[in-house]
């Protein structure tokens, strides 16, 4: 959370985990470079870096698409999601080195464009197997880089959360074309049955997280308390509710957080202004709510961002009746002070 | 993520699951992951070969002095077959073979002269 605009966003936290992925990167593509010459004297270089920083780039994006999902179901995976940004920055890098060097090598030396080239050399689009497969990679990377170049949060800003939020998930498509570009392309030529599988195995692996993650979502998005006359919701009792922390409810089909924090409670929309966090997954610290995955902060009472910030999220109305916390389902305006309700423990 | 976005993250990954291994299925259907039938190599060769399903490997590893090599493949009566291809400098050759065939002529077609008969 800062009130400037800078090119990378650094701490202590990021730094390690970047150094870390840099790290990885330099020891996978040393290992290649070395086991591919080792096995195969004859081999060129422009073929291994085309190689290694492709398969780079999947395992990267494995990993990525991995980070979300593990976060929602565990969330000792946060600190991941906290750093996905670089991760995502660096693989694009590895899948451009990836396509230059390709596009160098089969298409530069021709008599027509070579981005031309990547889409006309094969004209055969009515075959699965024999699919100009570059194509595809090539869609991909374009996706990626509107991915990277717009991961900033300048960009997060003035497109909203909402849009920055529904272009990001063109990496799902990325990650689409990726994976026939490999099977359509690599596969078709330098048959292996070990890394075949490996790729089925990474989808069967993505496909499980989002799945079990997505259906614990709809689990709790189905959840629904009993209403009192005048149209409150029950939601639990206040002693369930630990100090600091929160609970999270499904409030007519969205998510509120009820804090607790000396002794009063406070429901705010659980969304982050930022990235969509999920606040009630945060704890309060210096008397704010804080978001779990980018360190946003509000004020439980209001739902605003304490000055000079100005992010806002709804807040809601509670009372408790025997014993039993309830929560008004019509929100505030966003940033609309709501007086805490004392529960006395 | 709010309401919408959940469903359409769910939404997304079960298009993928239907649609994304079916066309990975149906593209490496065809494909020959059989392991090496044969392979030849020996140090007083100028080539190592390998013989995968319908796929012949041949590894050059000292360039024949001839001005042309071609491989032919080996019929199972012995004689030559078909022209597979030509070897150059040194390098990895691959050739899709049939599945009778016994072995590899490589040939200078020029002098006509068999510079190497390889049985599998």
């Amino acid at each position: 959370m800062g009130l400037d605009y800078k090119w990378v966003l650094w701490n202590a936290h990021k730094k390690t985990y970047d150094r870390l992925i840099l790290l990885g990167m330099v020891t996978y593509l040393v290992l290649f470079f070395v086991l591919s010459f080792l096995t195969n004297p004859e081999i060129i270089a422009e073929t291994v870096i085309i190689r290694a920083f492709g398969s780079l780039a999947i395992i990267m994006l494995h990993i990525i698409l991995s980070i979300g999902p593990l976060s929602r179901l565990n969330p000792r995976f946060l600190p991941l999601l906290y750093n996905r940004r670089h991760l995502g920055v660096s693989m694009f890098l590895a899948a451009l080195v990836h396509g230059v060097f390709a596009i160098i090598q089969f298409h530069a030396l021709g008599n027509s464009n070579p981005i031309v080239s990547v889409f006309t050399s094969n004209m055969d689009y009515g075959s699965l197997v024999n699919f100009p497969f570059q194509v595809l990679g090539f869609l991909a990377l374009l996706i990626l880089f509107t991915m990277a170049s717009t991961s900033h949060d300048f960009f997060l800003y003035n497109l909203s959360p909402k849009i920055w939020k529904g272009l990001h998930m063109g990496v799902y498509l990325a990650y689409a074309l990726v994976i026939m570009h490999v099977f359509l392309g690599a596969f078709q030529q330098d048959t292996s049955l070990l890394t075949v599988l490996a790729l089925f195995l990474g989808l069967l692996t993505l496909v499980s997280l989002h799945l079990k993650a997505a259906f614990k979502e709809t689990k709790i998005d189905g959840m629904a308390g009993a209403k009192d006359t005048k149209g409150w919701l029950a939601v639990c009792h206040p002693r369930e509710i630990t100090e600091s922390y929160a609970k999270i409810f499904t409030v007519d089909g969205e998510r509120v957080a009820i804090f607790k924090h000396e002794g009063k409670l406070s429901a705010i929309h659980n969304v982050c202004k930022h990235q969509g966090g999920p606040l009630g997954e945060g704890k309060i610290v210096d008397g704010c709510v804080t978001c779990p995955w980018h360190g946003y902060q509000y004020l439980a009472h209001n739902g605003q961002s304490p000055p000079p910030f100005t992010e806002k999220v709804k807040t809601y109305a509670l009372k408790i009746e025997n014993d039993m916390v309830y929560i008004n389902p019509e929100a505030f305006p966003e940033g609309t002070a709501v007086t805490p309700i004392y529960c006395g423990s | 993520m709010i309401a919408g976005q959940r469903r359409a993250h769910k939404y997304i990954w079960i298009g993928i699951l239907a649609v994304l291994p079916l066309l990975m299925l149906l593209a490496v259907k065809d494909l020959d992951f059989s392991t090496i039938r044969v392979s030849r190599t020996s140090t007083g060769l100028p080539v190592s070969v390998s013989l995968t399903g319908q796929s012949i490997s041949i590894q050059v590893n000292t360039p024949f002095k001839s001005t042309s090599s071609l491989v032919y493949e080996m019929q199972p009566n012995g004689s030559r077959g078909v022209v597979l291809g030509q070897l150059e400098g040194r390098g990895t050759y691959n050739f899709p073979v049939s599945e009778v065939a016994k072995g590899i002529y490589v040939v200078d077609p020029i002098k006509d002269v068999e510079l190497l008969k390889m049985e599998f």
